[in-house]
């Protein structure tokens, strides 16, 4: 009984998902969003040293299984070659030219540059949010204008995909705490040991605030606690539209903090969260009504 | 105005994205960018175990290494240490010498400069004291490491 009842329940869940995800959205929401994925792409491989990937000795070379075919890394020609392509592409998706074709182009390079710098030993996550959540956007028609105001499924499945892939990131970073420690990741002294390591091991922005932190058990716990929230929680905003903002600030502090008390910076995460999360469309609009509202009383 | 639902192929690949990501989480499977999302993970505790790399010249002096302070292709690449017990002395020689080749000419790590071999050891960190102690397991590598038999080799200390 309880089993044709759990049955029936998930594919409840798994109905009421897809019929999520099939849903429609504006093509104006979707353009603008596959635009400022495209311009931050467009910034991290310009602003990002890549080059010094190419003198990684063959010995020590381990890259992800799509570049697997590699037995060395590329040279740096071949690196600056791929960064200026990529620039390129990304504005030119960003632009609406071809996008298409340019943003598809514009995130494999990404892929390969990024790959490269996980390609020395260690996993790099930094990079792996922007390019799993903005992967669905190379599937967006090209037909998707910014100031369109089209409602279509065509718009929405790959907008929707890539708040899931969001979601599903998050919440994998809680779950696997929790699998992996359980309640003791909050309840002990785990997030104090995390500090004081960090603070021994390499030099931190806010060391006098990591001290207090660690001098004070209790907010340790709560900063713990929080972090599983938001964690956890994530795939709340897929259901509640008004989680998904409290969300970004959620998850911007938790990544303002780390890079505060730990020096790891994860603003890729942070400008994905806000590209993904927020209706910039509804922004745009909602700032140039009031613009024309305010024109028309002066 | 009618709805224009997505193609099939666009369909299958969103999808197919979300499945991938699932099973990689719950399998805890690395597949990069497909990761099951460890960080910070583990819960930590006031002992640390760490692996201790230490440079060892000519007279015998030891040095420990940073590898944040070797150029930026080489950070990280410590992380490979843990493959050690999977890997053949030839290979573990060879990724010592790329190392003990970096640190030779390395400019901000002079005290490196006549490395000769390595030293790598496993141990356990007291966060408070800074007290470390040896754990099982040591390296010694790089080709012109001292000949003693036993090349590369797991010890226990007391």
């Amino acid at each position: 009984m309880i089993d044709v009842a759990t049955r029936r329940s998930s594919r409840n869940v798994f109905a009421a998902t897809s019929a999520w995800l099939d849903g429609a959205e504006t093509e104006s929401r979707a353009a603008i969003t596959r635009c400022l994925f495209a311009l931050l792409i467009a910034a991290r491989i310009a602003f990002t040293r890549f080059t010094p990937m190419a003198r990684i000795p063959a010995v020590l070379f381990e890259p992800p299984w799509f570049l697997s075919w590699l037995s060395r890394p590329p040279s740096v020609a071949i690196i600056v070659g791929l960064q200026v392509v990529g620039v390129t592409v990304a504005i030119l998706a960003a632009c609406r030219r071809w996008p298409r074709v340019t943003f598809a182009l514009a995130w494999l390079i990404y892929a390969v540059l990024a790959g490269l710098r996980a390609s020395r030993g260690k996993i790099i996550h930094p990079d792996v949010l922007p390019l799993l959540a903005s992967l669905p956007l190379c599937l967006l028609p090209g037909d998707a204008r910014r100031d369109g105001e089209r409602v279509e499924s065509r718009f929405g499945v790959p907008l929707r995909t890539s708040m899931a892939v969001v979601a599903i990131a998050y919440f994998f970073t809680g779950y696997q705490k929790i699998v992996a420690s359980g309640a003791g990741w909050i309840t002990t002294d785990n997030l104090r040991w995390v500090l004081i390591d960090g603070i021994r091991a390499q030099g931190i922005h806010a060391r006098s605030l990591a001290q207090w932190i660690i001098d004070h058990a209790i907010v340790a716990k709560l900063f713990a606690g929080c972090t599983l929230v938001v964690e956890l929680g994530a795939p709340l905003v897929l259901r509640y539209k008004r989680l998904r903002v409290p969300f970004a600030i959620g998850a911007a502090a938790l990544h303002l903090s780390i890079w505060l008390l730990l020096n790891l910076d994860y603003s890729l995460w942070i400008a994905t969260v806000w590209i993904v999360m927020v209706d910039w469309a509804a922004v745009a609009r909602t700032v140039g009504a009031r613009q024309h509202a305010t024109g028309r009383t002066v | 105005m009618s709805d224009i639902p997505p193609t099939r192929s666009v369909r299958f690949v969103t999808r197919a994205l979300l499945v991938a990501m699932l099973i990689v989480g719950f399998t805890s499977a690395e597949a990069w960018p497909l990761t099951s999302f460890h960080l910070f993970s583990h819960e930590r505790s006031r002992i640390a175990q760490q692996f201790v790399v230490a440079a060892v010249d000519a007279t015998g002096r030891e040095s420990e290494v940073r590898f944040l302070d070797l150029p930026m292709e080489f950070h990280t690449t410590d992380l490979q240490i843990k493959e050690f017990a999977g890997w053949s002395v030839p290979h573990r020689d060879g990724v010592c010498d790329a190392w003990i080749a970096a640190m030779r000419v390395n400019p901000s790590t002079p005290q490196l400069h006549g490395v000769v071999w390595l030293r790598i050891e496993q141990v356990s960190a007291d966060l408070v004291t800074g007290r470390r102690v040896r754990s099982t397991v040591s390296y010694e590598c790089g080709s012109q490491r001292p000949k003693r038999g036993v090349q590369a080799r797991q010890q226990r200390h007391p």
